[in-house]
């Protein structure tokens, strides 16, 4: 292993001389930025400039130096407090070991400290120059979470908001900041169905609610509605995100707030001097988890010895006839002992690199503040192909126009290149161990020109035609080419004191690009492919809000109304060639083939709300809010565009009350109340048109006559469709006791999804056979809780987060039927959604063995076509007969439970984080088992051959009676827990660096995927990994093959000076 | 400055919503936005065509397998209705109901867009007349197989479709009598432009009628129209000399056919498959190259029901297949009036609703009941002079002395020159016949000696001359569409 790492490390060594020379060329430049946006700022400033960069020489008698250390009511030093001069931008960071230094005008009054968490203090200067500051924590009171349209005191919400905030979250060596955020979030589950570098996991919050529809979250980026996902946000740019769960938070996003909301707060601009942040981390993949009992040559051929004796005797064969004078069909193939003897998971699976480079700078003046980043990520596949790179930009600037007048601009360009292997694991794996990679003696092969091998060379009717999986991977090019451009301009006005105005406009336009070429050594046929699907998003969001916010006594009250407009238009175009026109492998691209295949296509969907909400808080102690949206979308008929969405909660903080006085354990106690309204709309834009569909032709004229193109209304178009409604009640408690060591948070919720948009069938005399209407009803309910503790303070800090999650989902109501028609895969299995039961269950026949011989055959009912070998399956019905009405519900995909557990260490320079996270009780159906069974050790080593050589294992030597994939055989139980995450830091003391240029530093060691911890019986790579129809609630849980996960071990330094 | 905050406010108010909120399809038509031109309707009405293909694959289980004439030993539900045991949830009877509505769906929206629009008149009317003979000629077939059925003549929305009951076969048959009448009068004898042959035309118009008020027992009615489709010079309708050139690829939309549905083979989805569909299994015949699913064969008591030397015979079905190489025969009947040697599933042979002998035997029939005796059997005997190739099969006043025996000799006629062509189902229930016939059907005899192999005891009941509702269409109309009886 470390000898592969070397040779991956001396190849690919160009990456960390980038990284040294980034970082090196980032420090000397360090000064001139400071003077160049220094001279900008103040005099105050400028002055401060002079004297650090002339060693003191120009000093100016009226300055003079303060310093001093902060630490916490421990005794320890806290790093990375902001130290100001109260009403200037004067000001700096303390270093890891507490201190600071600052040189400040004589006339200075106040300096004020800050830190996250613990409260701000001001300390007046006067003649001291030596400041020796204790800071105390605030307890929760001061913290504050992101919420639609605006920002409020995590003591006042009275609403389920899951909120993170993590400076490590770009530490991670996973290249998505969703990725990054698995484990972390009670009620957030993230599965990471595939481990192709870039694809996004699946995100589903409080469980599925939609039948039909998309369960995706809405992400909202600095108040921003996207129509992405975070695939191209920076997370070294992310302050936080917050996670609006109930209806009660999320009725402010009406119609598309029903999966649940997903906030997203970009880092600004302090106004401070400049800081410069560089993260950088190199990482090398190693495929994790790996599957150990393939057969090799050996075993494939002793294998074939077994199967053709067992055929042999099954025929009725003489036993006592030796083998090679048995027929050819009875004989094994000593071929397989003479070719090759491959390796493919090994052929096939590599060890990589992930590296990420980021440098922001965060600063300005008091009238002009920004923050600017640049990131580049590059993750390669530990697959033989495939690779991820993202480069992405962020400017986000504020302006103070006037003492009413600010503006904001946001610019986030983003471009990222993927290469996606197209064949799934498994069939690559399928291929025999006997072929080699490489055809022998340097041979070119006749079909396509390459070295490659395949089956077909070797034998003339092998089990597995095709091409070599090497062959079809390296030859096949699927690229992603996605470029995202999100702006955002807005104002904020001043109308009087505490009435404020604010309207922006915000651009998000993206492209994405993907063209498709299959080499000849690729393609079964060998020919070539190619195709192109490109696609154009333009989304266009106006929001103008007023809000208010007072206190008159006892009694706040914040208020804000506004309105969004919202347009989003889609621009596809897709084309191909005809197959083999492209002559070679050595153009890609189009125009070196015949175009026989083109279309472009448009649409567009358009949404208008008002919104307003209104909190309350008396005494801070009775919270109240409402909050009302209306929303009206182009996707809905007359008189359905328009729905409304209303949502209230209240809170009780009981130990504002007199009588916890006596309570002093307890420093934080609420209670929490919501109901709320949130929508889906249906994933179609144009449900409500009858429209005019092509392709209903004829043929009329003399002789045989010719095509003669019909088109008319194909679609029969429900003006009537409405909404998706979620209805949700959230009953939470937050606890705080022993002066905020520990904290609790825990929700109880229920949630109703009525009018679920359902196709249902229609009259026939309508000329159609079904329509989308609003049908069914969905229940998801639940208890989340999150337990934060700081077990340690002190020089030894130890603190811990622990997350747990459990939702039940159920179908309440299907119109008039008790169950939706069922589903099937491609490949075998059905998909139950019954009223009364979760969607989407695994469903079939049930095991309960093979049959060991004909004698218990004949005296049981059987599968029509069963032998012994065959599977045999339970009578469930107990009628005498094995027919389709003895399939029963064999398993479900949605997990019991699941938990994330965060520990965080510090001790002196060193501090430690390791994140655990489990999904327990859940069913996957390792379809892709089915193409092991003639080259894996747990399956032929346990199969039936005969009546003297037993097992319980089915022969696929004998296919006949019930296809095991439409059992329970390949149904495994996919619960694991594993250590997801371990950071261990180093923070190098500032005083090492001549002349403090560097304010802190940190380097750190991550390793990814540390342990896995899987069910027994789980006998696939990934106990997540998705293959197909993931987006689709009822058929859940289906892996055809998916990549094994990675384990990553990462090297990564980030400093700011 | 406030100022302008509201004005912002309220443009954005007021000025943005149609541009959001009202959208409409961009890269599809709309039923808004179509019918506007003669082109887009003439669309409309191929799409109206179209569908006749689509009911045509199962038109012949429906009525030919359902008969005596034809058989099937695959396909369950198939099987279902050879042997008279169809449940109401035969998936067949519910295709054949929604395929027979989207049919009239198509042809009604038609007729309910095209008063509002304007252009030339003589091309609007023949947009008419051609979407009120494919209604007509749908509900035909649905009143014939499912007696009461719901009457839709315009696009119906989703709570009308649901409330809407069945109306009497009365009240279906009226409106089918319209649509004819007034097809007729609006459709050309004969299409001047040669791209529009295949389509419907006068003739084909109330050859159907005829065939309708036939149905009905309205003989004089019927004779009428029967002899204006005679009449029609322009159209000049005569029966091909030899029996076989009928089904030949050469010979399409000849003079002998009023109106056929078409097929065209090699243009992409307009060719049948009833190579695919009626072709034998095993290679040796002297069409099929041996890939067929053998559906639809013929009965024992099809073949036996051609008179020796009738070369008709041939021309419709064989009783073996010798095999290519063994040159064994082996008792292998099939049905061949269809094969022709093209792609299995892509051939262009049209499949004929109405032909000239159709009309000549119904003029016969109409005769016959108007107690014109000898001038039906005249009518008769010009389709078995063509059959033998002769006048000494002719029959006459003595071998036919009866108005009784002529309807039987003319049922008979009926059955060999129109078989397999979906007819003989709804002469047996037109006739009374259906009980009689339909007891017990030979389905395979030994060529050689003749002795019947397989014999089934259809055993067929009075109520079962109709089609079980579809329940899938019971339940959706929630109770308002009624079972029929016995089902």
């Amino acid at each position: 292993m470390i000898g592969r790492m070397f040779k991956v490390l001396l190849e690919k060594k160009l990456p960390f001389v980038l990284l040294l020379s980034f970082i090196a060329i980032s420090a000397a430049g360090r000064d001139s930025y400071r003077t160049k946006f220094d001279l900008a700022s103040n005099r105050n400033s400028v002055r401060e400039v002079f004297q650090t960069s002339d060693n003191g020489s120009t000093k100016q008698p009226q300055d003079r130096n303060i310093s001093g250390t902060v630490i916490d009511k421990d005794g320890v030093p806290l790093p990375g407090v902001t130290v100001i001069l109260k009403g200037t931008t004067v000001g700096t960071i303390t270093d890891v070991s507490g201190k600071f230094q600052l040189t400040i005008p004589d006339d200075a009054q106040t300096l004020q400290f800050s830190f996250v968490g613990m409260t701000t203090q001001e300390v007046p200067i006067g003649n001291q120059t030596v400041f020796n500051i204790t800071m105390s924590e605030s307890y929760t009171e001061l913290e504050v979470v992101v919420v639609g349209y605006g920002t409020m005191k995590k003591s006042s919400l009275t609403a389920a908001v899951a909120s993170l905030k993590d400076e490590k979250l770009d530490q991670m060596p996973v290249g998505r900041t969703d990725l990054a955020m698995i484990g972390m979030l009670p009620g957030v589950s993230i599965s990471q169905s595939s481990s192709k570098p870039g694809d996004e996991p699946i995100i589903r919050i409080r469980g599925v609610s939609s039948i039909t529809g998309l369960n995706d979250p809405l992400y909202v980026v600095d108040g921003v509605a996207i129509n992405g996902d975070l695939g191209s946000i920076n997370s070294g740019d992310i302050e936080s995100i917050e996670v609006l769960k109930d209806a009660s938070s999320a009725a402010i996003y009406g119609s598309r707030a029903a999966a649940g909301v997903i906030m997203v707060t970009t880092k600004r601009g302090t106004g401070l001097k400049p800081v410069f942040t560089v993260n950088s981390y190199l990482g090398l993949k190693t495929p994790a988890y790996l599957v150990d009992d393939y057969h090799n040559a050996q075993d494939a051929f002793d294998y074939s010895v077994k199967v053709s004796d067992s055929n042999w005797l099954l025929a009725g064969g003489d036993p006592d006839v030796p083998m090679w004078d048995r027929p050819p069909q009875y004989r094994p193939d000593s071929l397989y002992l003479k070719l090759g003897d491959t390796d493919w998971q090994d052929e096939l699976l590599r060890n990589a690199l992930i590296q990420n480079y980021e440098i922001s700078s965060n600063g300005g003046t008091d009238n002009i503040k920004y923050y600017i980043s640049a990131n580049v990520m590059d993750d390669e596949s530990n697959y033989i192909i495939g690779n991820y790179r993202r480069y992405s930009a962020r400017a986000n600037i504020d302006a103070q126009i006037s003492k009413k007048f600010s503006l904001g601009l946001s610019l986030t360009p983003s471009y990222s290149i993927q290469r996606r292997t197209v064949a799934v694991m498994a069939d690559m794996m399928k291929y025999p161990p006997y072929i080699p990679v490489y055809l022998p003696n340097g041979e070119i092969s006749a079909a396509d020109g390459s070295r490659y091998a395949r089956t077909l060379d070797f034998f003339t009717n092998p089990y597995i035609k095709g091409k070599n999986p090497v062959a079809e991977s390296t030859g096949t090019k699927d690229m992603y080419y996605r470029f995202n451009g999100f702006s955002n301009l807005f104002l904020n006005y001043e109308i009087i004191k505490n009435l404020k105005f604010r309207t922006s406009v915000a651009l998000d336009y993206a492209y994405l690009r993907n063209p498709y070429f299959m080499t000849t050594y690729a393609n079964k046929d060998s020919r070539t492919e190619a195709n192109i699907n490109y696609s154009e998003n333009t989304n266009i969001l106006n929001e103008n809000t007023l809000s208010y916010s007072t206190s008159i006594n006892r009694h706040s009250f914040d208020v804000i109304v506004g309105n969004s407009f919202q347009k989003n238009s889609n621009y596809i175009l897709s084309m191909s060639v005809t197959n083999g026109s492209i002559p070679n492998n050595k153009i890609e691209t189009m125009n070196a083939g015949i175009v026989s295949d083109g279309l472009t296509f448009m649409e567009q969907w358009g949404l208008i709300s008002y919104f307003g909400r209104i909190s309350y808080a008396f005494a801070n102690k009775y919270l109240v809010s409402v909050s009302y949206r209306r929303d009206g979308s182009s996707r809905f008929g007359e008189d359905r565009k328009w729905g409304s969405f209303p949502s209230a909660s209240v809170g009780w903080r009981i130990n504002e009350e007199r009588f916890m006085d006596n309570l002093k354990v307890i420093n934080n106690l609420k209670l929490r109340l919501s109901y709320g309204l949130t929508g889906r709309t249906p994933a179609g834009l144009y449900n409500q048109f009858a429209r005019i569909q092509q392709g209903f032709n004829y043929t009329f004229g003399s002789g045989d006559g010719s095509k003669v193109i019909g088109s008319t209304q194909g679609t029969f178009g429900n003006t009537e469709l409405g909404w998706e409604k979620t209805k949700e009640f959230d009953l939470g408690i937050d606890i705080g006791v022993f002066k905020g060591r520990v904290n609790l948070e825990s929700d109880l919720y229920y949630r109703l999804t009525t009018d679920l948009l359902l196709d249902n069938p229609i009259p026939g005399i309508t000329g159609f056979t079904s329509t989308t209407t609003n049908i069914g009803e969905v229940s998801n309910k639940g208890i989340e809780f999150l337990l934060n503790t700081r077990n340690f303070v002190g020089e030894f800090k130890w603190s811990t987060s622990l997350n747990y999650s459990k939702n039940i989902n159920r179908v309440e109501a299907l119109g008039d039927l008790d169950r939706l028609p069922l589903e099937t895969s491609k490949k075998g299995m059905w998909f139950l959604t019954e009223v009364g039961r979760p969607i989407g269950l695994f469903y079939g026949y049930k095991q309960t063995g093979v049959w060991i011989s004909q004698a218990e055959l004949d005296s049981n009912p059987f599968f029509p076509g069963s032998k012994p070998g065959s599977i045999r399956v339970a009578d469930s019905n107990n009628d005498g007969v094995i027919d389709q009405n003895d399939r029963v519900i064999l398993g479900n995909n949605k997990p019991d439970y699941e938990f994330g557990i965060k520990n965080d260490f510090a001790y002196k320079n060193f501090d430690l984080s390791i994140l655990i996270n489990g999904v327990i009780g859940f069913d996957v159906w390792n379809m892709e088992l089915s193409y092991y069974r003639e080259n894996r050790h747990y399956v032929t080593d346990v199969q039936w051959f005969s009546e003297q050589d037993l097992g319980n294992g089915w022969t696929p030597a004998n296919r006949d009676g019930v296809d095991p994939r439409d059992t329970d055989f390949y149904i495994e139980d996919g619960s694991f827990w594993s250590i997801r995450n371990v950071n261990l830091g180093y923070n190098i003391s500032s005083n090492i660096f001549k002349r403090n240029v560097i304010n802190n530093a940190r380097i750190y060691i991550a390793i990814l995927n540390l342990y896995l911890h899987k069910s027994k019986e789980f006998h696939s790579y990934n106990p997540e990994g998705l293959t197909d129809y993931q987006s689709e609630a009822t058929r859940p849980g289906v892996n055809f093959g998916s990549e094994p996960l990675n384990r990553t071990y990462t090297l990564g330094v980030s400093l700011s000076f | 400055m406030k100022k302008l905050a509201i004005f912002i406010v309220i443009i954005s108010l007021v000025a943005c919503e149609n541009e959001i909120i009202n959208l409409t399809p961009i890269s599809e038509l709309t039923t808004s936005n179509f019918f506007e031109s003669e082109v887009d309707f003439n669309n409309a009405l191929t799409a109206a065509y179209d569908v006749l293909q689509e009911k045509n694959s199962i038109d012949w289980i429906m009525s030919e397998i359902k008969s005596d004439n034809g058989t099937e030993v695959k396909y369950q539900s198939e099987k279902d209705i050879d042997n008279f045991s169809v449940s109401p949830t035969n998936e067949l009877i519910s295709q054949f109901w929604k395929i027979a509505y989207k049919g009239i769906f198509r042809t009604n929206i038609i007729l309910e867009k095209i008063p509002g629009v304007e252009f030339d008149n003589t091309k609007k009317d023949r947009i008419i007349g051609q979407a009120k003979f494919i209604r007509a000629y749908i509900y035909f077939d649905l009143v014939r197989y499912f007696g009461d059925v719901p009457l839709a003549t315009k696009v119906l929305k989703l709570t009308e479709s649901i409330e809407h009951k069945r109306n009497s076969v009365d009240e279906v048959y009226q409106q089918i009598e319209t649509d004819l009448q007034e097809a007729a009068a609006l459709l050309p004898s004969v299409y001047s432009d040669p791209k529009d042959i295949g389509r419907v035309t006068k003739g084909a118009a109330n050859a159907l009628l005829a065939k309708v008020y036939l149905t009905r027992g309205k003989y004089s009615e019927s004779k009428t129209k029967l002899e204006e489709v005679m009449g029609d010079t322009q159209a000049s309708y005569q029966l091909l000399p030899s029996f076989k050139d009928v089904f030949s690829l050469s010979n399409q939309n000849s003079k002998e056919i009023l109106f056929a549905i078409q097929y065209s083979n090699g243009t992409g989805g307009e060719g049948n498959d009833f190579m695919n569909e009626f072709g034998p299994g095993t290679p040796g015949s002297d069409v099929s190259p041996g890939v067929g699913a053998e559906h639809n064969l013929p009965t024992v008591d099809l073949i036996r029901a051609f008179e020796p030397g009738d070369t008709r015979k041939d021309a419709t079905l064989r009783e073996y297949i010798v095999h290519p190489t063994t040159l064994d025969t082996v008792n292998n009947p099939y049905n061949r009036k269809f094969l022709v040697n093209q792609n299995v599933n892509d051939c262009g042979l049209d499949w004929p609703v109405i032909r000239y002998s159709d009309v000549i035997l119904m003029y016969a029939e109409v005769l016959n009941e108007l107690d014109d005796l000898s001038g039906a059997i005249n009518q008769l005997n010009r389709i078995r002079e063509r059959a033998f190739g002769d006048q000494l099969h002719n029959f006459d006043l003595s071998s036919i002395p009866t108005k009784e025996e002529f309807r039987i000799k003319v049922l008979n006629e009926r059955r060999v020159e129109l078989a397999f062509e979906n007819h003989r189902w709804f002469d047996l229930v037109r006739t009374g016949k259906a009980l009689e016939f339909l007891q017990v059907e030979n389905r395979l005899e030994d060529w050689k000696t003749g002795a019947i192999l397989i014999s089934f005891e259809l055993n067929m009941e009075p109520f079962e001359t109709l089609y079980p509702i579809p329940l899938d269409e019971i339940e959706i109309s929630e109770g308002n569409l009624t079972q029929n009886d016995g089902y």
